[in-house]
């Protein structure tokens, strides 16, 4: 499909998010939209997917102008809209989130749709299990889905907002491989909205580049990185280089460790970390890596506490209950079963992952730092230790959406005073304004900051000479720029002696950063001792299994 | 904002406050005649039971007294009205003009008890209550209550000639003093009545209590009258007494007989209770409040009342007349002309009794064993009130529990 | 843009809208409850008139009205604790009925010197709920039991214990078991001699109150409650120990609820009646949830409630409503301002969107570069509004 936007603006009060973009996307061609934070790229992609309606302009498909209001409107005239994180999912199955958003959807048979579904996978390559609940798919597979999803509702025009991130290096390429497919076969106009040159490089087309709203910039690929880097940001920029800094002295000790991920159980990890040393984890997504970092930082796992609590409040409980049980009216103890369900169930729920870790033979693990053992510690524990550890979700976990900055550095500060020091709290804030360059005031709500930003006041937050420092995914959604700033100021934490243990999907990065990479595949795990002789694709084969 | 916010929250209030300031000068002028008096009811004012009985007698003292004005609050109990206290409910009665307070529940005396010596100008009654006689109550406060143990005895003998399983049980609510008064009569009715008029041996007649626990039906905390009385029906009772202030007997009397059983009750407290199941009900002994209230009134407003406890017998020449009687019983449907008549004949002998003529009957006249063995009455002892008021256990050869400490 | 919505964005300091809740929630509530007045034929003017009459037109109203208002206070001050790090305490019930049968454990069985006999009463009455929340909080934390079910189950076992102990053991002889006997005079809390007012209650309550507004204006603890509200596990990776938190605001809380139940049976009951606590731990909540958790605005809005609850029973016996029609009335109140309290925030909300965005976009920005490429001077701009 044709799909031509003529002088498209969008105002917010005075701020031009859009500002007069004219352009013709064809269809067969895949496009890309590059910017930095900011650019309008996420505005403009909004309006053509009936987010927002733009404050002037026109939208011409095929030739006819239409009027788009809705994202209904978009997916009736062709245009639909894959998101950066698709995670607002009502709890369907993947077969019934197919058929939702149907037209005459009820008239619409499940075994029929269930094959429509799978003879649409089997056309793109993809493998779905209709019966799994969404929740429990990867990004990487909720994409698949809602690609097909948007295919069977008869899309010619497919924009994907940031579609490699958080999805590992196999899914991508397999989607890259589907949308020239699409292009080249179905005629599609495929639009990617991305901050990653790398991709663009491999997929588009084409690429456009926007800046403060206004499309800057309009090149054929390929074409030098160099180039479209100037037009994005109008300078340029330099790799961060990243010396080895490592001594001989070991911080970390993990022995035998099990780590019960979402594919797969990984048995028995080995690892030794030494001061000062990156380490770097890939693998597919959800194969663990996450689940690994939590474990050693004290986050979801039973500790002792825990559980016998558990059980006294369970023997308690049902102490109690007995009694009231054997002395009251039969309509009464109906009520007393269903709150003896809803207070004894989420018990129970509690006490079976300990009982699965016991039945495991979990003695024989040993996590040591620095010669002590924390295997049955938890994380307040260990920070106080000096292991922190930053998640992928920033305001989910880590920061604290509606406190200011300077709340937050008066929280991180360990005072024993039952006051707080809003002044120091206020000085420590303007600091690290200054030496972490955020772009924020003290004042600033955590929230309004942007996630560059945020993941920069997280690392200022972070206590001074710590042994361990373990990151989920540390650049996730932040452009070049962000990335390499972010980088810089870990690598600086080298120096006192703090090791960094970190996951990323995006294996550039890993190979980049590490001193030595762990890789997860199927279960397993394989420790690369010397990253710099790694190439992308090498490690990609050993993610995917091969030796 | 905070401040502002909250200066606005203030200033409406003064507003509005500002507002009812100035309405709430016209004070009402009261006629010079009238007199107030306060009711105090446990129940809702529309229960077909006890509260209403009450009520009742308050309208009717109202049509009754010129000049009279009811005041009145029902539902003071813990569970309808948790925020109350008897202080407030009597301070609130009080600053409307009562000058004489009835508070109509055995729940409230030891509040109401500790409540009136703060009110020396005001008189009390306490209905269904022994404080003169225990020394509790204040010299304020009175007692009054009607002789239901009459009411009770007529319901038993209607219940000994209807029986055919010979099996009679009695609905009965908490124990203490006055519930196991009701018991015994309605026991020693059946019993009389199931010997003299059937000719029946006093020996097979089987009379079971099993107590709910309250005057009606709080789910979780008493038994379920509903399924207490089916239980009665099951184990072969064919009569069903009520001693609770609800009208669950009759219900599933109904219900069962319906179904084809042969089974009846008998309700308690208000005139009206057969009407739930007319073709079961043998009848209801019932207060009527209205003419003992008419004497109280008109004793505090003429400056004559003193301090006593008035427990009232009916009266004997027709114990329905609702302008004379505090004691009556309707009877239902189920009785046939014949049992009518028996029936008729028993009160009328009890009268005589109670009046102490030739041939009445008093049925609180020994030999009666309490349930554990021991003499209640020596023969031919005949009872003083206090000792048919205070009856510290079931008598003998009736089955069920005489204290509460099971529950 | 419309000129209503450029005079909502002129006017759109906050006072307007902090006004605006409260004003039409009110008023359209005031609609509503005139309504229904009307339909039981009812001069809502003589609603107003008694209302004024009744509480607050003489001394010893008005000290029944503050009599009724201190366990609210008390238990509104324990509520803001757990509201505040994001705990639903429903509880509340249960604590200020283990409250009052703890000092009622007490009051009945032991004799001490008076000072020591109210001092170990008041005791029992916060030991007992805060025993009680407490076990709430560690089932939370370390069963993984939602407050708010085991609030609810607490609750339940609470009114079941009472009952239990009415009917049985603490049941007087030839009682209805609707409550236990009146504690002797030692057992009871003094009063002031004009009014019927504890000032032992009024002590623990402004302390309590004191504490809570210190504890949350300024305090460390006070700010670790509010990032666990917020966000309890971000605030656990910044090093709040959420746990010993959560304990430490069930315990406070029970505390205080304890010692509202405790002031019921030691003073305005002076026995131990059957369902002791009267709904006064959910209208606690309602009214911190009026307040939005703000601690200036609890005393008044809880002052409010008392006003309007004490008013039911001259309402009961003049005007012969309903004994359940205050309760309707409040809920309605309530029900508007939260309603209109959602409205007032979306309105926020939108609103500083716009001011953000003319922040963000006031300053020019530099003639738009042409199609060709620059290479040009300017880095980013700061804006993150995409």
């Amino acid at each position: 499909m044709r799909l031509e936007i003529r002088e498209i603006s969008k105002n917010f009060g005075p701020l031009k998010a859009n500002d007069h973009i004219s352009f013709t996307f064809e269809g067969g061609h895949i496009y890309a939209i590059l910017g930095e934070n900011g650019a309008g790229k996420s505005t403009l992609m909004k309006i053509l997917s009936g987010y927002q309606a733009a404050s002037s302009g026109q939208i011409v498909i095929d030739g006819k102008p239409v009027q788009i209001n809705s994202p209904h409107h978009a997916i009736a005239h062709g245009i639909g809209m894959l998101y950066q994180d698709p995670l607002d999912f009502a709890p369907l199955t993947v077969l019934e989130n197919y058929i939702e958003g149907k037209p005459f959807s009820f008239f619409m048979h499940r075994r029929d749709a269930e094959a429509d579904l799978m003879a649409r996978c089997k056309v793109l390559g993809f493998s779905l299990n209709p019966n799994a609940m969404v929740e429990s798919l990867t990004v990487g597979e909720r994409q698949q889905l809602e690609i097909v999803r948007l295919l069977s509702l008869g899309v010619g025009i497919l924009i994907l907002d940031e579609p490699t991130t958080g999805i590992s290096a196999e899914q991508k390429s397999q989607l890259f491989q589907t949308l020239k497919n699409l292009a080249q076969e179905q005629n599609m106009t495929v639009i990617l909205v991305s901050h990653k040159l790398a991709d663009v490089e491999e997929l588009c087309d084409e690429v456009l580049v926007l800046r403060r709203g206004k499309l800057v910039g309009h090149r054929l690929l390929p074409c030098e990185t160099e180039i479209m880097v100037q037009m994005m940001f109008g300078k340029r920029l330099s790799q961060t280089s990243s010396q080895p800094l490592y001594t001989e002295k070991p911080v970390l000790k993990i022995h035998k460790l099990t780590v019960p991920a979402r594919l797969f159980t990984i048995q028995n990890i080995n690892l030794q970390v030494r001061e000062g040393e990156v380490i770097g984890l890939a693998g597919l997504d959800g194969s663990g890596q996450v689940q690994f970092m939590r474990a050693i930082a004290g986050l979801g796992r039973p500790t002792w506490a825990d559980q016998l609590t558990a059980i006294f409040a369970l023997v308690g409980l049902w102490w109690v209950f007995g009694k009231v049980l054997d002395e009251s009216s039969a309509v009464l103890n109906l009520a007393h079963i269903a709150i003896l369900i809803l207070v004894l169930g989420p018990l129970l729920k509690s006490l079976y992952p300990f009982i699965r870790q016991r039945s495991k033979q979990a003695e024989a693990t040993e996590i040591i730092l620095h010669g002590q053992s924390i295997g049955w510690r938890g994380y307040r524990d260990l920070l106080g230790r000096g292991v922190a550890y930053l998640a992928a979700g920033r305001l989910e976990e880590g920061l604290v959406a509606g406190l200011t900055l300077v709340d937050h550095a008066a929280l991180a500060n360990r005072s024993s005073l039952p006051y707080v020091n809003w002044l120091q709290a206020w000085r420590r804030t303007k600091g690290a304004i200054t030496n972490f360059a955020i772009k924020g005031r003290p004042f600033s709500q955590i929230q309004t900051l942007s996630g560059g930003n945020q993941q920069r006041v997280s690392l200022s937050l972070l206590p001074d000479n710590l042994s361990l420092i373990l990151l989920e995914n540390p650049t996730r959604g932040l452009d070049v720029e962000s990335a390499g700033h972010i980088w810089s100021l870990l690598l600086k934490r080298r120096e006192q002696g703090t090791a960094i243990i970190f996951s990323s999907p995006d294996l550039d990065e890993v190979i980049d950063y590490s001193d030595r990479i762990l890789v997860f595949s199927s279960g397993q795990t394989t420790l690369v001792e010397n990253p710099e002789q790694m190439t992308t694709a090498r490690l990609g084969e050993l993610i995917g299994g091969k030796s | 904002m905070r401040k502002r916010y909250s200066l606005a929250l203030i200033v409406i209030l003064v507003v509005a406050l500002a507002l009812s300031a100035g309405f709430s000068h016209q004070s009402k002028a009261k006629a010079q005649d009238e007199f107030v008096f306060g009711l105090i009811l446990v129940g809702p004012h529309d229960d077909n039971g006890w509260s209403e009985a009450h009520y009742n007698g308050g309208l009717y003292v109202e049509q009754h007294v010129e000049g009279a004005k009811m005041v009145w609050i029902d539902k003071v109990n813990p569970a309808d009205s948790p925020e109350l206290t008897m202080d407030l409910v009597v301070e609130d009665l009080v600053s409307q003009g009562a000058k004489l307070i009835i508070a109509t529940s055995d729940d409230f005396k030891a509040d109401i008890t500790a409540v009136a010596p703060n009110y020396p100008d005001i008189t009390f009654l306490h209905v269904s209550g022994d404080g003169v006689w225990s020394g509790e109550a204040p010299d304020n406060m009175g007692n009054l209550f009607g002789q239901m143990q009459y009411g009770k005895a007529i319901a038993g003998c209607a219940a000994a000639l209807k029986t055919e399983t010979g099996k009679i049980a009695y609905l009965g609510p908490l124990v203490n003093d006055e519930t196991r008064l009701f018991a015994n009569s309605a026991y020693l009715g059946a019993k009389y009545c199931y010997e003299n008029y059937r000719g029946m041996d006093p020996a097979t007649l089987q009379f079971t209590v099993n107590w709910i626990g309250f005057w009606f039906n709080i789910p979780g905390v008493t038994l379920d009258p509903t399924e207490v009385a089916n239980a009665f029906f099951n184990d072969g009772n064919d009569v069903v007494l009520s001693g609770i202030d609800t009208t669950e007997a009759t219900v599933v009397a109904g219900q069962r007989s319906a179904e084809g059983e042969r089974v009846f009750s008998l309700g308690y407290d208000y005139v009206d209770t057969c009407t739930e199941a007319p073709s079961v009900c043998l009848g209801v002994p019932y207060y009527n409040w209205g003419p003992s209230y008419v004497t109280e009134v008109t004793a505090v407003k003429d400056g004559t009342w003193t301090r006593s406890f008035d427990w009232l017998e009916p009266d004997w020449t027709d114990i329905n007349n609702p302008d004379t009687s505090i004691v009556g019983f309707a009877k239902g449907e189920a009785l046939s002309e014949e049992e009518s008549a028996t029936l008729d004949t028993f009160i009328a002998a009890l009268g005589a009794g109670a009046k102490g003529e030739e041939g009445g009957i008093n049925l609180f006249t020994g030999p009666i064993n309490y349930q554990d063995g021991s003499t209640y009455l020596a023969d031919g002892e005949a009872a003083t009130p206090e000792q048919i008021w205070y009856m510290p256990q079931l008598l003998e050869s009736m089955i069920g529990e005489s204290t509460a400490e099971s529950q | 843009m419309t000129a209503f919505r450029k005079f909502l964005i002129q006017t759109s300091s906050r006072t307007a809208l902090g006004f605006f809740p409260l004003l039409v929630g009110t008023l359209v509530a005031l609609g509503v409850i005139v309504l229904i007045l009307n339909h039981e034929h009812v001069e809502p003017r003589a609603v107003y008139d008694l209302i004024y009459e009744r509480t607050l037109s003489l001394p010893e109203n008005r000290a029944n009205v503050v009599d009724f208002w201190l366990p609210i206070l008390l238990c509104c001050c324990g509520l803001l604790l757990t509201f505040t790090a994001g705990l639903w305490n429903i509880g509340i019930e249960g604590q200020i009925t283990m409250g009052a049968v703890g000092a009622t454990s007490i009051a009945l069985f032991v004799k001490l010197p008076h000072n020591q006999q109210i001092l170990t009463e008041l005791f029992m009455a916060g030991a007992a709920g805060g025993a009680w929340a407490l076990f709430t909080g560690i089932m939370r934390t370390r069963g993984g039991v939602n407050e708010i079910f085991g609030g609810v189950a607490m609750n339940f076992l609470a009114s079941n214990f009472s009952t239990y102990l009415l009917v049985g053991p603490w049941s007087p002889p030839n009682a209805t078991g609707s409550a236990t006997v009146r504690f002797p005079d030692y057992s009871l809390l003094p009063s002031m001699d004009k009014y019927r007012l504890s000032p032992i209650t009024i002590y623990i309550t402004l302390t309590a109150f004191i504490f809570v507004l210190l504890t949350l204006s300024g305090s460390r603890w006070g700010l670790q409650l509010r990032a666990m509200g917020k966000n309890q596990k971000s605030a656990q990776m910044l090093g709040v120990p959420t746990e010993r938190n959560i304990w430490l605001a069930m315990l406070m809380c029970g505390i205080m609820a304890g010692l509202a139940g405790g002031h019921l049976v030691l003073f305005r009951r002076s026995n131990l009646p059957a369902n002791v606590s009267g709904g006064i731990g959910f209208l606690s909540l309602l009214v911190v949830l009026l307040a939005s958790v703000r601690v200036r605005w609890v005393p008044i809005v809880s002052f409010a409630f008392a006003l309007l609850y004490s008013a039911g029973l001259p309402l009961r016996t003049r005007l012969q409503l309903d004994s359940s029609l205050v309760g309707i009335f409040l809920g309605i109140l309530v029900f508007c301002v939260l309603i209109f309290d959602g409205v007032r925030q979306r309105l926020q909300e939108r609103i500083e969107q716009r001011k953000l965005l003319a922040a963000s976009g006031g300053e020019k920005s530099p003639p738009p570069p042409t199609i060709e490429i620059q290479i040009g001077e300017e880095v980013s701009s700061g804006s993150s509004s995409n």
